[in-house]
């Protein structure tokens, strides 16, 4: 049922369990895997401003998501790499309507259950409620 | 990560029901089970009166037994899959019930849609799925209703 699913990451080692159930489902069905990194800018004329110092982003962030393809590649599930420049929850949102996506899988945090209300402003959270395909939240 | 055992609230809606169709594809897929939930909320009138101490729970045990009825039809309307089901009737608040159920099964995974009979107006903040979602124990798949036709 899910075919072409989306896997957002940040450059932690966080998000083994969530590229794992991607990678299950998406041999389950003959579907592909994109891995998805947002690198945050910090200004709305990033692209013409410290341009070299978003590239090296990228080179780290491209640099990290070979790594985490080890994962999809070991299972044998097709893979594409993706790095793009924005706001990461409108991006990721965005994103995933571009291609298509039929299921996002992304990594959650754990609810302290003293301080429920903690987890809203996260990026998880926010996909969770804008995206426009089903999302599994990984905890 | 195993998925063994997942949970499918529903409220009965075609948006619920929509997400237990998948959830069953998904335990066909994981060759796991699948619980199917329905929590039925006491009328307020019913936790409200002081004069339905003897028609309360009558009435609560009636509207369970429909549930049931109803977790039984629906499963008759649902495609035809070679998966373990269970079929639960829980009495309180939604959200609540549904975390206690997770918990206490346990379950790998809960399915879940986004607008259930309380729709758009509480998605955001409040609906049953929001708080799954966010106080869940384990992995929350949201299911939402198709876009519409452009």
């Amino acid at each position: 049922m899910f075919k072409n699913i989306l896997v957002p990451v940040d450059l932690t080692d966080v998000h083994q369990p969530a590229l794992e159930i991607a990678a299950r489902l998406a041999k389950a069905n003959d579907g592909e895997v994109t891995v998805l990194h947002v690198v945050e800018v910090i200004s709305e004329v990033w692209a013409t401003e410290d341009r070299e110092f978003y590239n090296r982003l990228e080179r780290t962030a491209r640099d990290h998501l070979a790594r985490l393809g080890h994962v999809l590649e070991a299972r044998a599930v097709p893979r594409r790499e993706e790095v793009v420049f924005g706001h990461r929850a409108p991006e990721i949102v965005r994103y995933a309507g571009e291609i298509g996506a039929d299921l996002i899988v992304l990594k959650s945090h754990r609810i302290d259950l003293q301080n429920p209300s903690a987890g809203w402003g996260t990026v998880s959270y926010k996909v969770g409620i804008l995206a426009q395909c089903p999302v599994l939240l990984v905890k | 990560m195993d998925i063994r055992h997942i949970l499918a609230p529903t409220d009965f809606s075609e948006y619920a029901n929509r997400a237990v169709a998948a959830a069953i594809e998904l335990a066909q897929a994981f060759g796991g089970k699948l619980t199917i939930l329905h929590v039925v909320e006491p009328p307020s009138y019913l936790v409200d009166s002081h004069a339905s101490s003897h028609h309360g729970p009558l009435l609560l045990k009636a509207m369970e037994e429909q549930a049931g009825q109803e977790l039984a039809r629906l499963l008759t309307q649902l495609p035809a899959a070679q998966v373990e089901i269970t079929r639960r009737v829980m009495v309180g608040v939604p959200y609540q019930q549904i975390l206690a159920c997770a918990s206490a099964e346990p379950v790998d995974l809960i399915v879940i849609a986004t607008h259930g009979r309380t729709g758009l107006r509480h998605l955001v903040l409040g609906s049953v799925a929001e708080r799954v979602v966010r106080l869940a124990p384990c992995p929350v798949l949201t299911i939402r209703p198709p876009a519409p036709q452009a």
